[in-house]
């Protein structure tokens, strides 16, 4: 084989600059991670972070029917848009693997098994719930998965201002299946962001409403076969894994407009009731409470929520207590 | 173990100490140490598979053994068809299950086999070796240096796909010996590292949910074609990374490897883009099938005839599904059509002429291109509904790519347009026939800002490692 022409002076060069570039660039990054802004800004962060620094024993697990404020004495709300039964199942292993869970409401809603789950990425990996990497004694925030997976679209939205880089595509909280949807989602977040805590689903009129519930019911729809589907699955496997490590189990069925009941039972090849049907036997079977929205004491006209599915913060104040009380007594 | 993977971060420095060692001691401990190092890298994998390997190489070099007393062409069918046969059985037996199920209306249970890794690629070198020592092209030399060959971690999951004559000569001065090699070999590496986290798995992502739509019908016609681009962008990178990483770590070792991949979508033909792809399996289908089969010597009919079944097996021996064998058909008849049309007149004339070439290219990757939708799609109906997707005006339903999704693949496509390969980079004669594999002219150390460069693209991929689980080479499955 022919020797490579090359002196050892250049051959330090370039080593040299391999190395100094590698460390350079790792403490760039890293301080960046620590620095930017962005990675305050981020929903996700906030609850990778919420859900570290959870110690009770006492949750109510969903996606962001649930969301992240607490609403019961006691308890801790741990909830993600889009939140998916695989997230919830890695989500029990992290909270009760070692410690013991106390009451646990499970939100009980046919979009653990939607349409919209298909190909969506995880955010609530057994990876993104780990503790940093130490090197040298240091956390290298650069190299855990939650940070890892934002860091460059960050970076090059900061160096380029090409915020849209940002933008989540496949996580949306409200999926939109219709170019006269996104146009009327549009209008709602506005309406949404300008009426602040009196916002109320009425403001928007009434063909769309209609409009926006059909894209709604499009995406949360049951999968076909979901009752063999790995969704329903993983699903029964979080709320078996809670039983067995002695938990109070209570699931409860969130709250929807009656447009959306009313409009879901219509939809052809919806799958609602039937979904209905399967939680109820399931929870029968399991000789676990079932806590439907309709037997609250409350009233749920188009005025309490905010949009199809999600009632107002006023509402939820009033409701999770309510809920707690129906499944637990007390 | 997987190139993108910590695991194999880790053990290539100690892989490269203990080849330090065993170089000192001698040729023989070096073999032994590199055989070692290639089964625990294979075996972490699957342990028992390792016994596949060793099997198989101790059969062929019998067989060698043999060939090289009598040249017995009984002796050569018998290594085909035991080398085909373990093919047969590991990959394709579901494959021919199922066929006789649906053609004889039975129900045989298919049997499930788990595919060795590298069964494919390791079949086809040890027919080559048999071929070659039967021609007197090489000398089968010591069982010890023929197990280096077959096991040679670097390229032993996924290719590039060499000749034992290739290889042979330079293991007398083979192992770690000069510090410039492990900096040049440590640099193509981490550029591969890049293409394989940074760009591939980032491309199956915008690939996967819309793949897994189709299967259950139409996507929109824009997330069609992202997906399109974005699948021809993913099996590139995601393989010519394995194919430079391999380059790089071989080097390392002291062995020079093919090069096997050159800008294939900068081609302007499907007769160019077969010579810029996977080149050392376009090779091995023309050296050990084509020419064998007559190539074309023997009139216009056999030549198309020649071509079609080439491409068949090349097809077939992507996977165990009427899918790839279509995708071979494709690239068969194209390849078909390319050699008719550049015998016109009019193609002789206006060959050069960009505005030419320009049309050429396009028709030939919208070709390649609507190809891979074979290639990716699990059946028949899914390709159709993607290739129909991407002309249909199917917009109520969810979409399934984003605006981010498509700066990634609008990025990666430039990338593989208009910058320069790794091969020119770092000044690697890409056509293997041009080198004299007895004394090859190596990889002479990079430029300064390569190697900036290259710390870069390590220090980006260590970073993307971190996101997930390693995904695995997309050949591997191959």
């Amino acid at each position: 084989m022919s020797q490579m022409p090359s002196s050892t002076s250049s051959f330090s060069l370039r080593l040299a600059a391999f190395l100094g570039t590698i460390l350079v660039a790792a403490c760039l990054l890293e301080i960046y991670c620590r620095t930017s802004r962005r990675f305050d800004g981020g929903d996700q962060f906030i609850y990778v972070r919420t859900i570290a620094a959870t110690r009770s024993a006492n949750t109510v697990l969903g996606d962001s029917h649930v969301g992240l404020s607490p609403m019961i004495d006691g308890y801790a709300f741990l909830g993600w848009a889009g939140q998916q039964p695989q997230e919830l199942l890695n989500l029990v292993h992290f909270l009760y693997d070692n410690r013991q869970p106390g009451k646990v409401i499970v939100e009980a809603a046919p979009q653990w098994v939607g349409e919209y789950h298909k190909g969506r990425q995880l955010l609530l990996t057994a990876a993104n719930l780990q503790p940093p990497v130490s090197v040298f004694g240091v956390h290298m925030l650069s190299l855990t998965p939650l940070y890892s997976g934002s860091l460059f679209k960050f970076l090059i939205a900061d160096l380029t201002s090409l915020t849209r880089f940002v933008s989540p595509s496949k996580a949306q909280p409200l999926p939109v299946n219709t170019a006269q949807a996104d146009q009327y989602a549009r209008e709602w977040s506005r309406k949404r962001d300008a009426g602040g805590d009196a916002f109320n689903w009425t403001e928007m009129e009434r063909d769309k409403r209609e409009v926006l519930t059909l894209a709604r019911l499009h995406g949360q729809n049951p999968i076909r076969d979901f009752e063999s589907s790995s969704l329903l699955r993983d699903y029964v496997a979080a709320i078996r894994f809670l039983q067995q490590r002695g938990a109070q189990v209570c699931l409860f069925r969130t709250p929807v407009t009656a447009d959306y009941s009313q409009l879901g039972r219509q939809m052809p090849e919806g799958r609602f009731d039937a979904f209905d049907r399967w939680i109820r036997q399931f929870a029968g079977a399991q000789r676990i409470r079932f806590v439907d929205f309709h037997e609250l004491p409350l009233d749920f006209d188009d005025t309490r929520f905010l949009n199809q599915d999600h009632v107002t913060a006023a509402h939820a104040r009033a409701m999770w207590p309510l809920v707690d009380k129906a499944c637990f007594g007390g | 173990m997987l190139f993108s993977s910590y695991t194999f971060l880790l053990f290539l420095p100690l892989a490269i100490a203990a080849l330090a060692v065993a170089t000192w001691f001698g040729q023989r401990a070096l073999f032994v140490t590199f055989i070692a190092l290639s089964l625990v890298f294979y075996g972490w994998f699957r342990v028992d598979y390792t016994l596949i390997l060793i099997v198989s190489a101790a059969v062929n070099f019998y067989l060698a053994a043999r060939l090289e007393r009598t040249a017995s062409q009984s002796v050569f069918w018998l290594g085909v068809i035991f080398n085909v046969g373990l093919l047969a059985v590991f990959k394709y037996a579901d494959f021919l299950v199922w066929n006789f199920d649906v053609i004889f209306r039975q129900q045989i249970a298919l049997p499930h086999i788990a595919l060795p890794l590298a069964l494919s690629f390791i079949t086809f070198e040890q027919i080559s070796f048999l071929s070659d020592v039967r021609a007197k092209k090489a000398q089968k030399g010591d069982f010890l240096r023929y197990l280096v060959f077959v096991t040679f971690f670097p390229k032993l999951i996924a290719g590039p796909i060499i000749r034992f004559r290739e290889m042979a000569p330079q293991l007398a001065q083979a192992g770690v010996r000069q510090k410039e090699q492990i900096l040049t070999g440590l640099c193509i590496f981490c550029f591969g590292l890049f293409k394989k986290v940074m760009i591939a798995d980032n491309l199956a992502l915008v690939v996967d949910p819309t793949v897994i739509r189709l299967q259950e019908g139409l996507v929109r016609p824009l997330d069609a074609f992202t997906a399109l681009l974005a699948y021809s962008g993913q099996i590139f990178f995601d393989f010519s990374a394995y194919s430079e990483m391999a380059l790089g770590i071989a080097w390392m070792l002291g062995i020079q490897l093919p090069v096997n991949f050159n800008s294939p979508y900068k081609a302007t033909s499907i007769i160019e883009f077969w010579r810029r792809w996977h080149i050392t399996l376009s090779s091995f289908l023309r050296d050990y099938i084509y020419f064998p089969l007559g190539g074309s010597r023997l009139g216009a009919i056999r030549t198309v005839a020649n071509l079609l079944i080439v491409m068949l097996i090349g097809g077939l021996w992507h996977g165990a599904a009427w899918t790839f064998v279509a995708w071979g058909f494709v690239h068969g008849v194209a390849l078909v059509a390319n050699h008719q049309i550049r015998q016109l007149h009019i193609v002789q004339r206006a060959g050069n002429h960009w505005a030419f070439r320009l049309g050429a290219w396009a028709l030939s990757m919208t070709i390649v291109l609507a190809a891979w939708a074979l290639f990716r799609s699990p059946d028949f109906a899914t390709s159709g509904r993607w290739l129909l997707s991407i002309v249909s005006k199917a917009d109520n339903i969810l979409e399934t790519t984003g605006p981010s999704d498509r700066w990634l693949v609008a990025i990666s496509t430039l990338w593989a347009l208009l910058l320069p390969n790794i091969p020119r980079i770092f000044r690697i004669e890409p056509d293997r026939d041009a080198i004299d594999w007895t004394a090859p002219p190596g990889i002479p150390l990079p430029p300064l800002w390569v190697s900036a460069a290259a710390a870069l693209a390590l220090v980006a991929s260590l970073i993307g490692m971190a996101r997930n689980e390693p995904n695995a080479f997309i050949y591997f499955q191959f």
